[in-house]
């Protein structure tokens, strides 16, 4: 049964919202909760914004890290059809993906960069040249569509190096846990 | 601390172990970093310490097999793994209160690399170097390797690199802005090598032969520090000899023997860390 707003508008149940995409991060965010659940929260995979870098749309430091122009991309399409009415803010979303654990004081494993813009994909993301070449891709690559994202996402949490260094990491941790001492987990 | 790096090429392993240990005992290293060094070096550290009578080293530790940088440094300090990617690592030394960033880089060549390929790989370095420092709020990073370019390449000096300056007076304002974008700067102690009257000059040689550039000696392994460290450096250098190994050949690094590159030095104040 539909609301009755003030609007006339039903946003709960309008194809609009239907339609409306995941935000990236949210499915990362999954690959985070599951690995603290199979390691018993010996490992963490979080995913944090970047706010330290200050994107922006002439930012050289986002061009060289993922490599690509967003302007020419959906975006710049979309800007064309709303005209200046309805500007895009120049907002980019950066996040890190990276593996921590407390047994493993200060390190951080970085799984990769991910960027999007407020249309959301595509979405571009830059890695490790271990983890792209046991991928098959070149380090920065653009996911056009939230299916290829995913697809991509798992094919790196999967990758070979990605792999090793978790099963490495999660061998210390344990060793840690038992000994109690993380530098000789970490060195033996 | 001293602190020594050395390219040592993969093609003499057996003169190369003999060598270090020589080098490391003869100028007191503290912390010895390799790159392109094919033997273990847990074995390398088992052969110190049987030979060293005080110092007794223990490897830095690497969770990514495919570390690009062997580390051994003195068992007294503490080492936190920071970060590790496929062409450098840092890590966190500590003794007591004191705690110091090392940055440790491989980087690409110039042979197989263009410049583009080698800056954005140096820009990382720089980008992850900050990071920690403001992760871990310490301000003393020294960054250490064979960056694979030279402290005049734009990769090494430019904002869009290492950001890395000769004059240690210019890093009274710690930052530059271009283009609105703010950049920390560092300190490139590595030039104080091509004043040097004779050789070695600096780690690397290469005769360009018949080309209108041609400088002879190149700094592709340069040591550069943070602001906060500057007081604290004291000296680089250039090693080229041991009590039994000679470095060079005619004046040249001997490859044919040990290495391309030669051993580079420096040193912190002992009261630092």
């Amino acid at each position: 049964m539909s609301k009755s707003t003030l609007w006339g508008l039903d946003f709960d149940n309008s194809p609009i919202n239907q339609q409306m995409q995941t935000p990236p991060e949210t499915f990362v965010k999954d690959y985070g909760v599951e690995l603290r659940t199979i390691t018993n929260l010996k490992l963490s995979a979080e995913v944090e914004p970047c706010f330290g870098l200050e994107f922006d749309k002439v930012n050289p430091e986002l061009q060289k890290l993922f490599g690509l122009n967003f302007e020419k991309s959906k975006t710049e399409k979309l800007q064309k059809e709303l005209g200046s009415v309805g500007k895009i803010p120049d907002i980019y979303h950066v996040y890190e993906f990276f593996v921590t654990s407390k047994y493993i004081p200060l390190y951080k494993y970085r799984i990769m960069f991910f960027m999007y813009t407020p249309m959301m994909y595509p979405v571009a993301i830059a890695l490790d040249e271990d983890i792209a070449q046991d991928i098959g891709k070149t380090p920065k690559f653009t996911c056009e569509t939230e299916h290829e994202f995913k697809e991509s996402l798992q094919q790196i949490v999967q990758s070979n190096s990605v792999k090793t260094v978790i099963n490495t990491m999660f061998g210390i941790a344990r060793k840690a846990e038992f000994e109690n001492d993380w530098a000789n987990a970490l060195e033996g | 601390m001293n602190i020594l790096f050395w390219n040592t090429n993969r093609k003499n392993p057996e003169n190369i172990t003999a060598c270090l240990c020589e080098l490391l005992l003869e100028n007191a290293v503290d912390l010895l970093i390799l790159a392109e060094y094919p033997n273990e070096t847990q074995a390398l550290c088992e052969t110190i310490n049987k030979i060293s009578l005080t110092a007794q080293y223990k490897i830095i530790p690497t969770i990514k097999k495919s570390a690009p940088i062997k580390a051994i440094i003195r068992a007294k300090y503490t080492i936190n793994p920071l970060q590790e990617e496929s062409r450098y690592q840092l890590v966190q030394i500590s003794q007591n209160a004191n705690r110091l960033i090392i940055a440790m880089i491989h980087g690409k060549d110039k042979h197989n690399n263009d410049d583009l390929t080698q800056l954005e790989i140096i820009s990382d370095f720089r980008r992850d170097i900050i990071e920690n420092e403001n992760r871990l709020k310490c301000k003393h990073s020294l960054a250490i390797g064979d960056f694979n370019v030279n402290p005049f390449d734009a990769a090494s000096f430019a904002t869009s690199g290492m950001h890395a300056l000769p004059f240690a007076s210019l890093l009274a304002r710690p930052t530059r802005t271009v283009n609105k974008k703010t950049h920390q700067k560092f300190y490139n102690p590595t030039w104080q090598l091509f004043a040097n009257k004779s050789p070695p000059h600096t780690s690397y040689y290469f005769d360009n032969s018949g080309q209108a550039q041609n400088l002879y000696w190149y700094a592709l392994d340069q040591v550069i520090v943070s602001k906060g460290l500057i007081n604290h450096f004291e000296d680089v250098k250039i090693i080229a000899k041991t009590k039994n190994h000679d470095l060079l050949a005619n004046g040249k690094p001997n490859k044919k023997i040990y290495s391309d590159h030669l051993p580079l030095f420096c040193r912190l104040k002992e009261d630092f860390i």
